[in-house]
């Protein structure tokens, strides 16, 4: 069963730019949380506001809980689509106390009713005690606790929150990732989240979208996105890859690097660019070895390392900390990917 | 909890399934900004159909006095202010002196007299029959020499004291908000304080000097009270006269083109001036400049010359008013139709304020509401009413009142046989009218002010929750822009009590306010008689330049502020 459906949206803010969405699809089942990665600009907001109804598309429709919301002759105001929005900046009413703000949206004509309701609430986000607040008087995890309970309170078919972490500093929002994480599972909600953070999209969501100049790439759970990224744009933007240049042979692609098997199963002869991640790639110490460590990044818990391979081309690894290989050094390289990703090559051979 | 408590929609969905409601906010706010945009679009157009008759009579008998005065007027004006504006805002922001802190606001206070009170009592004393020359003929004899005061000099002088504080004001702000950092490091590049001052805060300044100096050159150029009895022709005093002189409405129509071309000219001059330079904004961590302490004579040389100022262009006139008044009450020239004044007056404020706030908040929300080219730009239109003198407004009001009314009377004629007459020109309905044209700029400005600071999402937030765009403005934006409206509400009060010459143009037979009075006694030389209305303005006009003083004070970090503090005179550029 489809809870929320987006077919073949497009939509334009000007003709001379290009469409901030181009025909975008996808759809979401009940309960499912989705999140839409892309960097800024990709259209990503403009799919919650299409959702929401801020905007109308200039085609495609959007369908929620099989009740159409828009399409070419329909346009089904905000107020009464029932769907949940939680904002980057909260956007709680100041001149409303915790409760009031949670009340906001409850059109329940019974007061018991209500503030069962806004009790309940307040109780699932653990903000009992300051239901007599005002926003400015909370830290900014409570507001945004506030902001999710507001928007859930009136128990909307889907809920968006557009990018609801990043005001956050580093701590709370791992906290924050866990406790949203749990009161939607705990609710049943139906939720689509926008974000530039791929882990926190990985960590929290059931599918993720990556979205690139207004059009969706690819559409899949997380360790498909990572693992078998559908385009470069995806590969690139979803951990570290780099790109080396390959030949189908009978034996498998031919690289730098080694022969990797050819299991995108392309045709003998053509010139492909692999996709590998600096996980995949092995170092060994060797003065004789083809490849020569450029610089190396500490980052905690490992190294990045840059090799320069004798094509001139720049491959990145993984190496632990324990391990050190300075600029200049020489080593052979190794690939060793889980899945060969590979495209067809574009650039002509370096 | 599960998935089953999800809202229904279906059946609210169908009732709006059937004829999607059209959006009539920014209609709303289209129509109220046509309306208001008319008189103004009525005087730009006689600009492009000149009647050739009236522009060869003009031109033979006034014209070029009128323009040449005009101009005199604008360079004089715009050279006083510049001068003492900006010298006083570099007085306070960069030193020290006894008596610094109260100067910093007291300085602002002139912008409460209206230019034509201030007029009225300095020529009371200094006119030939005035106590100062009295008194200077019985210690020299009667040859002695005095300057004429109701000339060009005079009224340039008057003019100057009320109007400084437009550049005072902006200078300051843009002094303060001015990092101490850029100072050191032209100090640190050799150059001196006074060098830095004139190299570095001035250039860094002008944008807002020049807006300062425009804001004081349009109420210059609005002016009628001062330039009127001064006997100093400009084109508000040509309009008057030849509106009750020779009932000549389409020469007035083609003066007030011409007045309403000095302004845009002023205007585009302003934009032209500022080029891309923008204000300097401030993140609020800047450092602004440190004040260095005067000491011995220059200590009390700063004071002085600060006490000066605010003694002639406050202490004086609110002295001689006060003398004026007390002397005269209970006495013969005490009229006691006096609270009848004040009551019309305050009706017409109160009236006017509601109607600016109401029309504000329509155009306000409904710009927020919409994008739409057409609503936008006449809502641009609409705001440009600041910027015209009363008496362009009033010549531009009347022509499309007169319109609806022959309309309305035709219409009442033929199909019920009454006639409803001037039912709209010769009421309080052609001066609201004006009023709400005048200074709609004035109140939307404030209101919009306030409406930026509700951030675009918390409109979503609310629909979102299922208020329609009505409720998202009575349950949201009214609550958190409330202060806002009333600072609106009480700038326009203020405003229409002062405002001379659209009332005098318009205001229904026999219908007297305080500035009419005060218009009526000063034509006759009666400067008793008119401190009392005078005082009374002078009170109320005290009331908004609070609000800027406090406004115009550093702005507090990390508050939730809802604009109360009002843009206020600054923001009133269209």
């Amino acid at each position: 069963m489809r809870l929320l459906c987006l077919e073949g949206l497009t939509k334009r803010f000007s003709l001379q730019d290009l469409p901030a969405l181009d025909n975008l699809s996808l759809q979401a089942g009940p309960g499912e949380i989705i999140a839409l990665l892309g960097p800024s600009g990709s259209g990503k907001t403009t799919v919650l506001r299409l959702i929401a109804g801020f905007e109308k598309p200039d085609t495609g429709v959007v369908e929620i809980g099989g009740e159409i919301m828009a399409n070419h002759k329909v346009f089904v105001p905000p107020e009464v689509r029932g769907v949940g929005m939680v904002f980057q900046e909260y956007a709680l009413f100041p001149h409303l106390t915790v409760e009031d703000n949670i009340a906001f949206g409850l059109q329940q004509p019974d007061p018991l009713t209500r503030t069962q309701r806004v009790t309940g609430m307040l109780e699932t986000v653990g903000l009992g005690p300051f239901a007599r607040r005002y926003p400015h008087e909370l830290s900014g995890g409570q507001q945004q606790r506030v902001a999710l309970a507001r928007a859930l309170a009136p128990r909307p078919s889907v809920l968006l929150l557009d990018e609801p972490f990043s005001n956050l500093d580093t701590d709370l929002m791992a906290q924050m990732h866990q406790e949203v994480y749990t009161i939607l599972r705990e609710l049943g909600t139906t939720a689509l989240f926008v974000t530039h953070d791929q882990e926190e999209a990985f960590m929290i969501a059931d599918r993720v979208g990556i979205l690139n100049q207004g059009r969706l790439e690819q559409f899949g759970g997380p360790e498909e996105i990572y693992h078998r990224p559908a385009t470069r744009f995806v590969a690139r933007f979803v951990g570290k890859a780099d790109f080396l240049p390959g030949r189908v042979t009978a034996e498998g692609i031919e690289t730098e690097v080694g022969y990797l098997p050819n299991t995108p199963k392309f045709p003998t002869g053509t010139r492909v660019e692999v996709m590998i991640r600096p996980d995949h790639i092995e170092l060994i110490p060797d003065p004789m070895g083809s490849g020569m460590v450029l610089s190396r990044q500490f980052r905690g818990q490992d190294y990045l390392v840059a090799v320069q391979l004798p094509s001139g081309a720049t491959i990145h690894s993984h190496q632990p900390s324990t391990l050190t290989f300075y600029p200049g050094h020489r080593a052979k390289v190794i690939a060793r990917p889980t899945h060969v990703v590979a495209f067809l090559a574009t650039k002509p051979w370096l | 909890m599960a998935r089953s408590h999800v809202r229904s929609i279906p059946h609210r969905l169908r009732l709006l399934r059937s004829g999607a409601p059209r959006d009539l906010w920014p209609v709303a706010a289209g129509a109220v900004a046509l309306v208001v945009a008319t008189p103004i679009l009525v005087v730009v157009s006689s600009i492009l159909t000149p009647s050739l008759e009236v522009w060869s009579h003009l031109w033979e008998t006034q014209l070029a006095e009128l323009a040449w005065n005009t101009i005199a007027l604008i360079t004089g004006v715009g050279l006083g202010v510049v001068v003492v504006g900006t010298g006083l805002a570099w007085l306070v922001t960069m030193y020290r002196f006894p008596g610094r802190g109260i100067f910093e606001w007291l300085l602002i206070l002139p912008l409460a007299m209206p230019a034509y009170v201030i007029g009225f009592v300095f020529l009371a004393l200094f006119d030939y029959a005035g106590p100062v020359q009295s008194w200077l003929r019985q210690v020299f004899g009667p040859g002695v020499w005095f300057p004429d005061f109701a000339s060009y000099g005079g009224v340039v002088l008057v003019m100057t004291l009320v109007l400084y504080p437009y550049v005072y004001l902006l200078a300051r702000a843009a002094f303060l908000e001015q990092s101490e950092t850029t100072l050191e490091a032209a100090r640190a590049l050799g150059a001196s304080r006074f060098r830095a001052f004139w190299k570095v805060m001035i250039p860094l300044a002008r944008p807002s000097i020049v807006a300062g100096v425009t804001l004081a050159l349009m109420e210059a150029l609005s002016d009628f009270g001062t330039v009127a009895i001064y006997g100093f022709d400009t084109f508000t005093v040509a309009i008057y006269r030849i509106w009750f002189g020779l009932f000549d409405r389409g020469a007035a129509t083609e003066l007030a083109s011409v007045l309403l071309f000095f302004t845009l000219t002023l205007y585009l001059l302003e934009r032209a001036l500022r080029g891309r330079a923008r204000f300097y904004q401030t993140d609020g961590k800047v450092r602004p400049p440190t004040p260095k302490r005067l000491t011995g004579w220059k200590a009390w040389t700063a004071s002085g010359a600060a006490s000066l100022v605010v003694g002639v262009a406050l202490g004086l006139p609110v002295a001689q008013l006060l003398y004026w008044t007390v002397t005269a009450l209970g006495g013969p020239d005490y009229d006691d139709r006096y609270p009848a004044f004040m009551f019309n007056t305050l009706t017409l404020g109160t009236i006017s304020a509601i109607l600016a706030v109401g029309a504000a908040v329509v155009v306000a929300y409904g710009l927020r509401l919409s994008r739409n080219r057409i609503v936008t730009t006449f809502g641009r239109i609409a705001n440009m009413g600041y910027a015209l003198p009363g008496s362009v407004i009033a010549v531009g009001v009347l022509a499309p009142l007169a319109f609806v009314d022959h309309g309305l009377d035709a219409f009442l004629q033929a199909t019920w046989g009454i006639s409803s007459g001037l039912v709209l020109t010769g009421s309080m309905v052609g001066l609201l009218f004006a009023y709400l044209v005048r200074f709609l700029a004035v109140s939307c400005q404030t209101v919009e002010a306030s409406l930026i600071k509700v951030t675009p999402s918390m409109d979503m937030a609310a629909r979102s929750l299922g208020a329609s765009k009505g409720e998202v403005l009575w349950r949201v934006h009214l609550p958190l822009i409330r202060g806002g409206l009333c600072t609106a509400a009480i700038l326009v009060f203020v405003d229409v009590i002062k405002e001379m010459p659209a009332t005098l143009l318009l205001r229904p037979f026999g219908y007297e306010t305080l500035a009419v009075r005060i218009w009526q006694l000063t034509s006759e030389s009666l400067w008793e008689a008119a401190a009392l209305p005078a005082l009374t303005i002078v009170a109320a006009g005290i009331l908004p330049v609070l609000f800027l003083a406090r406004s115009s004070a550093r702005p507090r970090v990390g508050e939730w502020d809802d604009g109360t503090g009002g843009e206020g005179k600054h923001s009133r550029m269209p």
